[in-house]
């Protein structure tokens, strides 16, 4: 029982000693759930809104209403759009999802509960399935709060069957699975872990001495974090290959992709978290902590980038951080690339970015790595 | 099967292969070396004697242009360390084992001679001869971080030696290590002086120093207290033989120029129980230099 005790006290003693272990240990937890504590929890706080395109192809009085009361909902934010072209801003994300007013609408409004049920056509993002379910929520709730009141007001045209029908459908091409959303998403996460790898292997190499035995050879150091770096980018590239081909072979997931596109987003994404984890790497005293540390930051980027929480539940002034998320360019990119029929100038604005933001991480982490080696001799 | 890797050119005509000269380091507020003047000789085994912390592992990483000097300079065969020609020349094996545990032994010899520019047959035939020389050809397939503490320090070693360096440092290079394999590094070491390689050797083990260096360097505090054979560090400050006489009531040592006169003094004492002369070595040297033993 001491022997557990007192190992259990060095352990505790060694953990006291690694400040980035410590902070990870127990500030980052509390940081996080204080930040988005208050994040979902300011009452007066503006959310961003989902973004929904709606499309009136009814023009009644019943469905300008309808689209008035959801122009007005805090949760919503709606644009009108022409017929035909609701179905595109989803699939190029200008809108998470957009909502088609059928013809007839305004009739069946009318006659609410009796015969023909109001019909809607919801067309979803299928990466935005919860704000989806937001806006399931937010036009039910215009819909049967107008019909509730009428019915309790003794309208005799009202009766009590079901008044409304909303279709839902995920806008993407023919024959495309939903494998298009877990993809990308899969591919952005395996490259977090290839990149985690990497952060640790360096802390390793300057643990276990072996980079001075590197450093002592013609090697230039700088020479050494290229290799590194090198190795990390062709792992990533190995391992979004196999799983591109897996998808590609087994779910279809290249159907209508732009290989060439997916191609150019592999090497961007790897090249870009190869340099982000060399920057995150140095911080990390020890593997432990350096692989916390790595974790940590990246799942903070996924989280602010929506690829955890929807960005539509975000207070609005969270939306320009969100934009600067490497992870949510990397799912973008992916996104575009494979299924959303994005071109070449278009995947070009995450994939810079992820390059440039990863070049300047790769730099100023080597400077920092650098100078840690010269005064750990 | 010897193969001499000859990847290198010769480190010049200099007869000097490595000098400090009034090389000062300082580490904040705390000054590892202080004013370091010395030169090594081609083909010579050099070791640098003196507790820890006395700058010896400082010394190591200039001369190997890893550190730059805060005063003074370092020169290899009259060129600067740091540069990666000179470099190339040099083998270094640090105190610490730098070695990759999930490296077999070949692989590890293998990895690091690439990476010094041998290539296939010179490379393979310079890690067999070196697994041999250390005692682990057996081992090859093994990975180093399922080895014992003699094993990786031979390892280790050997790593430094791959590439056939003309000037090779040692820090420490038995500490730690069961007899069998400072056995072993005493060979290589040996060896190396066959081959005419220039050794700089660091060491607190004064048996070492005194079977192994042509010279030594006697240093404390980051400074050079004396310098030359071991015989001329003996007899200059060794203070000459010594009688031990083992008694009842315990040992007895007794510093004389005539050890048979004392001999003959102590026989007739009923309270003895043995006697014998012991010759003065490092350990008295730098007890007289310093007031204090290499290990204290």
């Amino acid at each position: 029982m001491r022997a557990m005790w007192f190992i259990a006290m060095k352990d505790l003693a060694l953990l006291r000693r690694d400040w980035a272990g410590l902070f990870f240990a127990f500030g980052f937890p509390l940081l996080i759930a204080v930040f988005f504590g208050v994040i979902f929890s300011s009452p007066g706080e503006s959310r961003r809104g989902v973004e929904l395109a709606v499309v009136d192809l009814d023009g009644s009085a019943a469905s300008s209403e309808l689209v008035d009361t959801l122009g007005a909902a805090a949760e919503l934010r709606v644009r009108t759009a022409e017929a035909g072209e609701g179905t595109e801003l989803v699939r190029t994300s200008k809108a998470a999802a957009a909502l088609v007013i059928e013809p007839g609408f305004g009739e069946a409004h009318a006659r609410a509960g009796v015969g023909e049920p109001m019909r809607l056509r919801l067309m979803v993002d299928p990466s935005h399935e919860a704000e989806g379910g937001i806006v399931r929520g937010a036009v039910s709730r215009a819909v049967f709060a107008d019909v509730g009141a009428r019915f309790g007001a003794g309208d005799a045209d009202v009766g009590s069957g079901l008044p409304l029908v909303i279709e839902q459908e995920q806008v993407v091409a023919e024959g495309r699975s939903p494998f298009l959303v877990t993809f990308p998403q899969g591919l952005v996460w395996g490259t977090l872990a290839c990149a985690s790898a990497f952060g640790i292997s360096l802390v390793t190499e300057r643990r276990q001495g072996t980079l001075v035995r590197l450093r002592v050879g013609p090697v230039r150091l700088w020479q050494v974090l290229a290799g590194k770096g090198l190795a990390c980018f062709l792992s990533i590239l190995a391992m979004s290959g196999t799983v591109v081909l897996v998808g590609a072979i087994g779910f279809g997931v290249m159907g209508g992709a732009s290989r060439l596109g997916v191609v150019a987003v592999m090497v961007s994404v790897a090249a870009g978290f190869v340099g982000i984890m060399m920057l995150l790497a140095v911080l990390g005293k020890t593997e432990a902590s350096a692989g916390g540390i790595g974790w940590a930051v990246l799942l903070v980027l996924a989280m602010v980038g929506g690829a955890m929480v929807p960005a539509s539940l975000m207070p609005e002034w969270l939306g320009p951080i969100a934009e600067m998320s490497p992870v949510r360019w990397a799912i973008v990119a992916y996104e575009g690339a494979m299924w959303r029929g994005w071109s070449f100038g278009a995947l070009a604005v995450p994939c810079v970015k992820l390059v440039a933001v990863g070049s300047v991480c790769f730099a100023v982490g080597a400077w920092v790595f650098a100078r840690g080696a010269r005064a750990s001799l | 099967m010897k193969t001499r890797v000859a990847a290198a050119a010769p480190l010049g005509d200099n007869r000097s292969v490595l000098c400090f000269t009034g090389v000062e380091k300082s580490y904040g507020r705390i000054r590892a070396v202080d004013g370091l003047d010395l030169s090594i000789d081609r083909g010579e085994v050099f070791g640098l004697l003196g507790p820890n912390g006395a700058g010896k592992t400082t010394s190591v990483w200039m001369a190997v242009g890893l550190l730059r000097p805060d005063a003074g300079t370092v020169r290899v065969a009259g060129e600067d360390p740091a540069d990666a020609g000179v470099r190339r020349r040099i083998g270094v094996a640090p105190q610490s084992i730098a070695l990759y545990d999930e490296l077999t032994a070949r692989e590890n010899l293998r990895f690091l001679g690439k990476l010094q520019g041998l290539r296939r047959r010179a490379l393979e035939s310079r890690v067999d001869e070196l697994l041999e020389r250390v005692g682990l050809a057996d081992r090859a397939r093994q990975r180093a971080g399922g080895f014992s503490g003699g094993m990786l320090r031979r390892l280790n070693l050997a790593a430094a030696l791959v590439h056939g360096p003309e000037l090779v440092l040692l820090d420490e290079p038995t500490a730690g290590v069961d007899p069998q394999s400072r056995h072993s590094i005493f060979d290589l070491v040996a060896w190396l002086r066959e081959l005419g390689t220039t050794v700089l050797l660091t060491t607190h083990y004064l048996e070492e120093a005194q079977r192994l260096c042509d010279r030594v360097a006697i240093v404390d505090a980051g400074r050079v207290l004396e310098l030359g054979t071991v015989e001329e560090l003996i007899r200059r400050h060794g203070g000459g033989q010594r009688v031990v006489v083992d008694r009842i009531s315990g040992r007895e040592e007794l510093q004389t120029a005539e050890p048979m006169r004392a001999i003959a003094g102590v026989l007739d004492d009923p309270t003895t129980l043995g006697v014998h002369v012991e010759r003065s070595n490092l350990e008295d040297v730098f007890l007289a230099l310093t007031g204090r033993s290499v290990r204290d």
